[in-house]
């Protein structure tokens, strides 16, 4: 089965909820994960610029305490694109539970 | 050792964006710059001095030569942006204007040696001239005309140029333009010019297909042209 892996939907999932900037994006993941997924800024921004290229999705300058910020936000071919990858996600993980359970 | 700390940044910056162009560069260095300068805040609320703060965030940042090589794959660098300005100038020139009035010449002398001679060489000569007419004036001129304001643009226009490239060079060498034996005895023969002809082709194709992979999932709306 051909799996996407990497940081890509997790951007995805966690822009489902809303615009968010870095690094609060890096954050949440951070925290959501207990500390496990942790991506330096380097991987970080090329993701999110690579998916802002693919119009998966799109920015927008916002001022936040005095500084101007990008705000990301999914679209609608973002969204379609994360539906997609999650259910490649949770066939490949029960798969993997399947084979990682046999006594 | 704190100014060494502070300098880092600036850096991590100039390597990571080097040879990308300036709206790219911007982007990603405020980007970074706020991601950092929230970086040492956190780092000094969770009780951290100062000077650990900044190498903490510092650390954050990972390797910029990395992050360079990955950014390299999404935006244009410098030499992209000029080679793509420059295919667009071209486009969006009148027929037989200044800057592509060569292509245009050649355009119409084949066009018209083709309706006015039988010769079989001189039709394939007058096809083949055509097809580099066509693929790097007249279909970027129509897709100027088209879409000069959207991603296709940019995208149309690549692909043309990558694909005409390509097509001549298996043209030429499907009429076996190149002999094996080449550069054995005359370094400077027709053979050997062929051989530079060819690796010109080449890196031509290698530098619009690699620009063209860029633009293939762009997105931008561009409002930047002139009117056609």
């Amino acid at each position: 089965m051909k799996f996407k892996g990497g940081l890509a939907p997790l951007i995805l999932q966690n822009l489902r909820r809303g615009p968010n900037h870095g690094y609060r994006i890096a954050q949440e993941i951070k925290e959501k994960s207990k500390g496990v997924l942790d991506f330096k800024e380097g991987t970080l921004y090329p993701a999110l610029h690579g998916l802002e290229a693919k119009g998966l999705i799109s920015s927008s300058m916002q001022e936040e305490n005095g500084r101007p910020r990008c705000y990301y936000k999914l679209t609608e071919s973002g969204k379609k694109a994360l539906a997609k990858e999650k259910q490649e996600w949770l066939q490949f993980s029960s798969a993997i539970n399947l084979l990682m359970q046999e006594a | 050792m704190q100014k060494q700390a502070e300098a880092y940044l600036p850096q991590w910056l100039e390597i990571a964006t080097a040879d990308l162009e300036e709206s790219a560069k911007n982007k990603i260095s405020l980007e970074i710059q706020n991601h950092y300068a929230d970086s040492v805040a956190a780092h000094t609320e969770r009780g951290l001095g100062s000077l650990y703060a900044l190498g903490a965030a510092r650390n954050d940042l990972g390797d910029p030569t990395q992050a360079a090589s990955r950014f390299k794959k999404i935006y244009l660098t410098t030499k992209d942006a000029h080679y793509l300005s420059k295919i667009e100038k071209q486009a969006a020139a009148s027929l037989f204007s200044a800057t592509p009035f060569i292509l245009d010449l050649i355009g119409t002398t084949a066009f018209l040696t083709f309706l006015c001679f039988k010769d079989l060489t001189l039709h394939l000569l007058c096809g083949l001239s055509f097809l580099i007419y066509a693929g790097l004036r007249l279909l970027p001129r129509l897709l100027f005309l088209k879409f000069r304001q959207t991603a296709a643009f940019r995208r149309g226009v690549g692909l043309g140029h990558n694909a005409t490239v390509l097509a001549v060079f298996a043209l030429l060498l499907d009429a076996n333009f190149i002999e094996p034996d080449v550069l054995r005895d005359h370094f400077f023969s027709r053979q050997a010019i062929c051989m530079a002809f060819y690796a010109v082709l080449i890196n031509g194709a290698a530098r619009h297909g690699k620009v063209w992979h860029k633009l293939k999932n762009s997105n931008y709306e561009r409002n930047d042209l002139s009117p056609a």
